[in-house]
């Protein structure tokens, strides 16, 4: 299965033979890469392209790279004078023994990274990177090593008192040469379109230049300024991403690789051994470090990128419900105004069986219009385009509005409606349309659910060490809720129950809205209900606001604002 | 009598606003764009207009600002609808010269009496 999907014109068997070719090329020119005396390549890119073949194409893969190890060693082992038949079959068998075992790191390689990148691309964050490098490079190349040595002992090629030394150089070349080329293939083989704007084209040609400058002083001239390699990694994967990276960081390998093998890099040490250890103990960390940071980087933009698609997406429906709420404004006043025209008509006329009809009309009309105010409250609510409209009012007059409006659905449901508000209750500095919104929302509820009983509005104003408070109380003797009801409250769309918007109406977003905007204003709403008495639902607000408060959308009450009314019983 | 010139380019609208203002009380004309509502204007002279603010071609924002920078029409009062209720509205409303700012549906009686407090107003000046 193919980590990375690619949707390749190529056809799979010349896939096959094409990386069997690179891999018997790259791993026959290994002697590039030879450290004299002992002619070990410390490097061995070989392994990194067999990873990052199976982990493009999957399992079809194996077949070249079985074919180009397989080819690579006996065209290494005909080099050397065959002299009997059975020096050629022993070669034939070794060298496909060494191709199997190539063939396993890969396959266990790949599998490893698959497992721990299941999302397919095993460069998209630092995590996988960490992973491609720790079980791709380190663990899937013990494999190779084990299988290769053990079949070179077995042929007669290397004494059984090499055998450890064998392992260790074989382990370490490919583990490095799986960091070198597997992540460099893997991030140019994305399909991800190249920026060539001319800026980025000139920075890029100048971070190629710095990049080669540096390495040719430092490892062709023996400069020991190898932590100039740094700032141009940090410079690459900030810049240029996974792809610059990988690409410094190989280039950057190549030349050091180069440099110790002609003798001229800070890293020839006295014994081979000390310069192997210390080159790829260098070559690793530097590329590894580049390459999670990469790693990291390109995670951050995706979830910055993710943000900023949501943000618009927000914007757009807000948008959208603005515009849409327009236009249903505009035949909802057509429909409001003419049948409150044909009411005040009827109503003139004493045409009693019009002035019922016409009133469902006027009420449907108006429920209407309030579902679309809400809904537009709500979308600038989400979209975080709510303005408070501060100003200085006398309180008084205001709780008296409320009264009046609620006054005739009081009488309707037979409720007694008290107002107890003391002369000194002052003014308050607040947005006076939502604050009426929200004492309005209380009052009008409270009578909706009370019948043949009593509703308070209690007003008070409080002065406390956090400053003066105004808080409004309303109390009814209606039917109450449960612990669970009065938890679900403010959710938007919620009421108490389902059922009770069948038999009370209402849009069941007032409640939301209305506490959304208390917070807003520093206070909130609370409430304290119990089944069958009756609830009290308190708005408690700074007296003097002087800013709005930022408040995430509430999608759900806290606990501890619901007083459940099972304590009270 | 009181002759209030109508701006709104939806017909039920304009039909509704017509009719109640007429039963109001008051002489009623019409124009369903902004470029119209500037002619009548002009060549009628009302005592008060009351504005929609979206208006094919020419918007409500700019027939208003017009209006308020011409000699023979600035001293009309405006009332502006907006069915948007949006505070940036009203004060681009407000900042185009517009006398009073109302949000569509309109609650009829509270036009009224907007309506006479600015004609007092204007008679007074």
């Amino acid at each position: 299965m193919p980590y990375i999907v690619h949707h390749s014109s190529m056809s799979r068997p010349v896939a096959i033979i094409l990386i069997a070719l690179l891999y018997g090329v790259i791993a026959k020119n290994g002697f590039l890469f030879a450290i004299p005396p002992g002619n070990i390549s410390p490097v061995f890119p070989a392994a990194g392209i067999a990873l990052a073949a199976v982990l493009i194409l999957g399992r079809p893969a194996l077949i070249g790279v079985w074919l180009g190890s397989f080819g690579a060693n006996a065209v290494s082992f005909f080099d050397q004078t065959m002299v009997s038949a059975g020096a050629i079959v022993s070669a034939l068998l070794v060298s496909s023994c060494i191709g199997i075992g190539a063939t396993l790191s890969a396959s266990v390689g790949a599998q490893l990274v698959q497992r721990f990148s299941p999302h397919g691309d095993p460069l998209d964050s630092g995590w996988h990177v960490l992973s491609l490098i720790v079980l791709g490079a380190l663990v899937g190349c013990l494999i190779s090593p084990t299988v290769g040595v053990l079949s070179l002992a077995g042929g007669g090629y290397v004494s059984w008192e090499d055998f450890g030394y064998s392992w260790l150089t074989w382990w370490l070349g490919d583990a490095s040469g799986v960091i070198f080329a597997a992540p460099l293939i893997l991030a140019w083989s994305q399909q991800r379109r190249l920026r060539r704007t001319p800026p980025r084209v000139l920075e890029a040609t100048a971070l190629a230049a710095s990049v080669l400058t540096m390495s040719a002083i430092v490892f062709g001239r023996n400069v020991p300024l190898e932590y100039m390699m740094i700032p141009l990694l940090l410079w690459s994967a900030f810049r240029f991403g996974m792809r610059g990276a990988a690409t410094s960081a190989a280039v950057i390998s190549l030349c050091a690789v180069i440099g110790t093998s002609q003798g001229t890099s800070p890293f020839v040490k006295a014994s081979v051994n000390e310069s192997l250890l210390y080159l790829q103990a260098f070559l690793s960390v530097v590329t590894t470090t580049a390459l999670i940071l990469a790693g990291v980087l390109s995670e951050r933009h995706r979830g910055e990128q993710r943000e900023h698609e949501l943000q618009a997406a927000t914007q757009a429906k807000s948008a959208f419900l603005a515009n849409m709420s327009h236009e249903l404004r505009t035949p909802l006043n057509a429909i409001i105004g003419i049948s409150e025209m044909l009411l005040e008509d009827a109503r003139d006329l004493k045409r009693d069986d019009e002035i019922e009809q016409l009133d469902r009309v006027l009420r449907a009309g108006r429920h209407l219009l309030a579902l679309v105010n809400n809904i537009l409250d709500l979308s600038k609510i989400e979209a975080g385009k709510v303005e408070l409209h501060l100003e200085s009012f006398p309180v008084e007059p205001l709780i008296e509005d409320v009264f009046k409006m609620i006054q005739p659905l009081a009488v309707k449901n037979g409720n007694e409606l008290v107002v107890s508000c003391p002369a000194d209750v002052g003014s308050m500095c607040n947005d006076q349309t939502r604050v009426r919104q929200a004492l309005l929302n209380l009052a009008s509820n409270a009578t909706k659910f009370t019948e043949r009983g009593k509703v308070t509005i209690g007003v008070r104003r409080t002065v406390e060490d956090s400053g003066a408070w105004i808080t409004m109380a309303v109390t009814d003797t209606g039917i109450g809720m449960t612990p669970e009801q009065v938890g679900r409250l403010f959710q938007e769309f919620t009421q108490a129950d389902d059922s009770t918007v069948l038999s009370y109406g209402g849009t069941g977003l007032g409640l939301a809205i209305s506490r959304h905007f208390c917070q807003m204003m520093g206070g909130d709403i609370t409430v304290e209900s119990e089944v069958g008495r009756g609830s009290t639902f308190t708005i408690r607000l700074p007296a003097q606001v002087l800013a709005a408060q930022p408040v995430p959308l509430a999608r759900s009450a806290p606990a501890a604002q619901a007083l459940a009314a099972g304590k009270h019983a | 009598m009181t002759r209030i010139l109508c701006v709104e380019d939806n017909e039920d609208n304009l039909f509704m606003l017509q009719r109640r203002l007429t039963r109001a009380g008051f002489e009623v004309k019409v124009a369903m764009n902004g470029a119209q509502a500037l002619d009548w204007a002009k060549t009628l002279l009302p005592d008060l207009i009351v504005m929609d603010l979206i208006l094919p071609g020419l918007d409500g924002f700019e027939a208003t600002r017009q209006l308020k920078s011409q000699p023979e029409t600035k001293h009309i009062p405006i009332i502006v609808l907006s069915a948007h209720d949006r505070e940036k509205n009203r004060e681009k409303a407000l900042a185009a010269g517009c006398d009073e700012f109302e949000t569509k549906p309109t609650d009829f009686e509270e036009l009224v009496r907007k309506i006479h407090s600015l004609l007092g107003r204007s008679a007074k000046a």
